[in-house]
């Protein structure tokens, strides 16, 4: 996959239906369940939702724009049920995510290790706010203030679907934030979660391993 | 699987005292759960049996264990968790705004008695004049529900964040807000489904065993505040208290043992008048159908009915009777809370949500 190069990005181009998005090549990739049987979550999660049909999303439109100082990936994919509120107590927010290795090696099925973690720039479609994730594993999810790292995401639900913008500069501290500055390619991976589906934490439908993300100079 | 605590603290409920008046649903009510968010939540509340209760249909969910950790010890691995399901807000209950008698009390002005928006169909004692049976052997009986703070939580072992923790010190079992991240499986997980989710946090909540009471010598305020003085509240292990007494006579009963989480809230099972025939004289068969009791609290409670029988007959013959004597307890409120028994004005200020405490008894 390719970042187009921009010129400068500013908040109004941070929208998904901004016009810079026709102007980077879109990919489309395929998603599939985390296969919850055999991932390090709780025997619950392993055994109520073995059989029960997760990754509801089974497809999504990628796009990436990166000025040298900021990047923006837009996410787009259908979803027939707009679940942007909690409700109630059966009722999940949509979601989405792309997550970055801090450090080589980590994986995206287990969402990271202690000494190889993962970044995951998390969008709920029930808040204004994107959280900033730090994880070592499944279930040890850190969701850190994204005002530190200057993260920001807007989301737009029409036509029976999401377009969904993530937006933080490439330099971070490298240690909770991961730091894409000085870098030519990235590796990325994305998930999302149908909130009609039941679909939170483990339960979410994900693009595989890490892929790389060539930056355009 | 979770560590043993060193101590465990439990409650015994004697259904044959409890007049489903609510008391201790309100105490929890006004101490815990006033803010909003909340509306849905009854960490305490008396549901009616035989009945559907809250949520609604709740005994057929699912959830827990299958197997009993009382009879295997603390195996780990003993008992896989069962699949279950969120339930739904309306099995919960329609949030009425209280309190709704106030338009009752200015009837003749047309008002409605309850707010527009919130017409209830459901409540945790919806179903209170339900019931079973056919005159004149119609019955019906109270059940307070609670979280049992099980020896082995499924709520606790579902959660894929560690989120939930017992304490060793107690065997209260808790949510950890902070990690919380509102994903309800412990929701599913319990087979009793007392544990609740607050949208506005978007964390669960549940009952906190109130833990700040408890840790100053106050029983819980769901305990303390029964006019029936039917719940008896101690440490199950420490064999002056009275929760340890009536565990050993075999009288006080988990409910639904089945689910395999090995509860700490236990029953004196309901006892029940004779059938009567059809011309009204008493066949000596108990009204309430054994079978359905024993769905609830298990085959035990076969035995645990005969032993209060018997004991009652010997008070009714003119002998003494221990256990009928720590049933009805004389002296409130040692006989009933030992060592938790100071007032709540005795201790320090438990951490208050909403009200005053003497509110709460």
């Amino acid at each position: 996959m390719r970042a187009a190069k921009v010129s400068s990005l500013t908040s109004s181009d941070a929208s998904p239906n901004s016009d810079l998005w026709t102007r980077a090549p879109a990919y489309g990739l395929k998603l599939s369940p985390v296969p919850v049987a055999t991932v390090d979550t709780s025997a619950y999660v392993r055994r109520a939702f073995r059989r029960i049909n997760i990754g509801a999303v089974s497809a999504v439109n990628v796009q990436a724009v990166c000025d040298g100082k900021l990047l923006s990936l837009r996410m787009e994919w259908e979803d027939l049920t707009e679940d942007a509120h909690i409700t109630g107590t059966a009722s999940l927010p949509d979601k989405a995510a792309v997550i970055f290795p801090i450090k080589p090696g980590a994986s995206v099925m287990t969402m990271g290790s202690p000494v190889a973690p993962v970044n995951m720039w998390l969008w709920q479609a029930d808040r204004e706010a994107p959280f900033d994730v730090f994880s070592q594993g499944i279930g040890t999810t850190a969701r850190r203030d994204p005002l530190v790292s200057g993260l920001s995401a807007k989301g737009v639900y029409s036509g029976g679907g999401w377009a969904v913008v993530l937006t933080r500069p490439l330099e971070a501290d490298g240690i909770a934030y991961v730091n894409l500055a000085g870098k030519r390619v990235l590796q990325v991976s994305f998930a999302v979660w149908e909130g009609s589906n039941r679909e939170r934490g483990p339960l979410k439908a994900f693009s595989g391993e890490f892929q790389d993300l060539s930056l355009e100079t | 699987m979770v560590k043993k605590p060193s101590r465990q603290v439990g409650m015994v409920i004697d259904l044959n005292k409890c007049i489903g008046c609510q008391t201790c649903s309100m105490a929890c009510k006004r101490l815990w759960t006033g803010g909003d968010g909340q509306q849905q939540l009854w960490w305490n509340k008396v549901n009616t049996m035989p009945g559907e209760g809250s949520p609604r249909g709740w005994e057929d969910m699912g959830g827990g264990f299958d197997a009993d950790p009382s009879f295997l010890g603390w195996r780990v691995g003993a008992g896989k968790p069962g699949p279950s399901r969120l339930p739904e807000d309306d099995e919960f209950g329609t949030y009425v705004q209280l309190p709704a008698g106030e338009e009752v009390a200015r009837s003749g002005e047309g008002r409605r008695t309850t707010t527009p928006e919130a017409r209830p169909r459901w409540m945790y004692n919806w179903d209170e004049d339900r019931g079973a049976g056919v005159h004149p052997n119609a019955f019906f009986f109270y059940l307070p529900r609670l979280c049992n703070h099980c020896d082995r939580p499924a709520c606790l072992e579902a959660c894929p964040r560690g989120a939930i923790y017992k304490r060793e010190e107690d065997g209260i079992v808790l949510v950890n807000e902070e990690k919380c991240e509102g994903y309800r499986f412990c929701m599913e997980a319990c087979p009793y489904k007392v544990i609740y989710f607050n949208p506005k946090e978007n964390v669960a909540q549940k009952c906190i065993g109130c833990y700040p009471r408890v840790e100053a010598g106050v029983a819980p305020a769901c305990a303390r505040s029964c006019p029936a003085r039917a719940r008896f509240y101690g440490y199950v292990d420490d064999p002056e208290s009275v929760v340890y007494k009536l565990r050993k006579w075999g009288v006080a009963l988990p409910l639904h043992p089945k689910f395999g989480t090995g509860p700490n809230v236990f029953y004196i099972p309901i006892m029940s008048s004779s059938r009567l025939d059809e011309e009204g004289r008493p066949t000596g068969a108990p009204r309430i159908p054994l079978d359905y009791l024993k769905s609830l609290f298990g085959d035990a409670v076969e035995g645990a009915l005969n032993t209060l029988r018997e004991e009652r007959q010997k008070v009714k013959n003119g002998f003494n009777s221990p256990l009928m004597e720590m049933l009805v307890g004389w002296r409130w409120p040692d006989d009933f809370f030992a060592p938790f028994v100071k007032a709540p004005d005795e201790a320090k200020a438990p951490r208050q949500k909403v009200s005053g405490d003497a509110a709460a008894g």
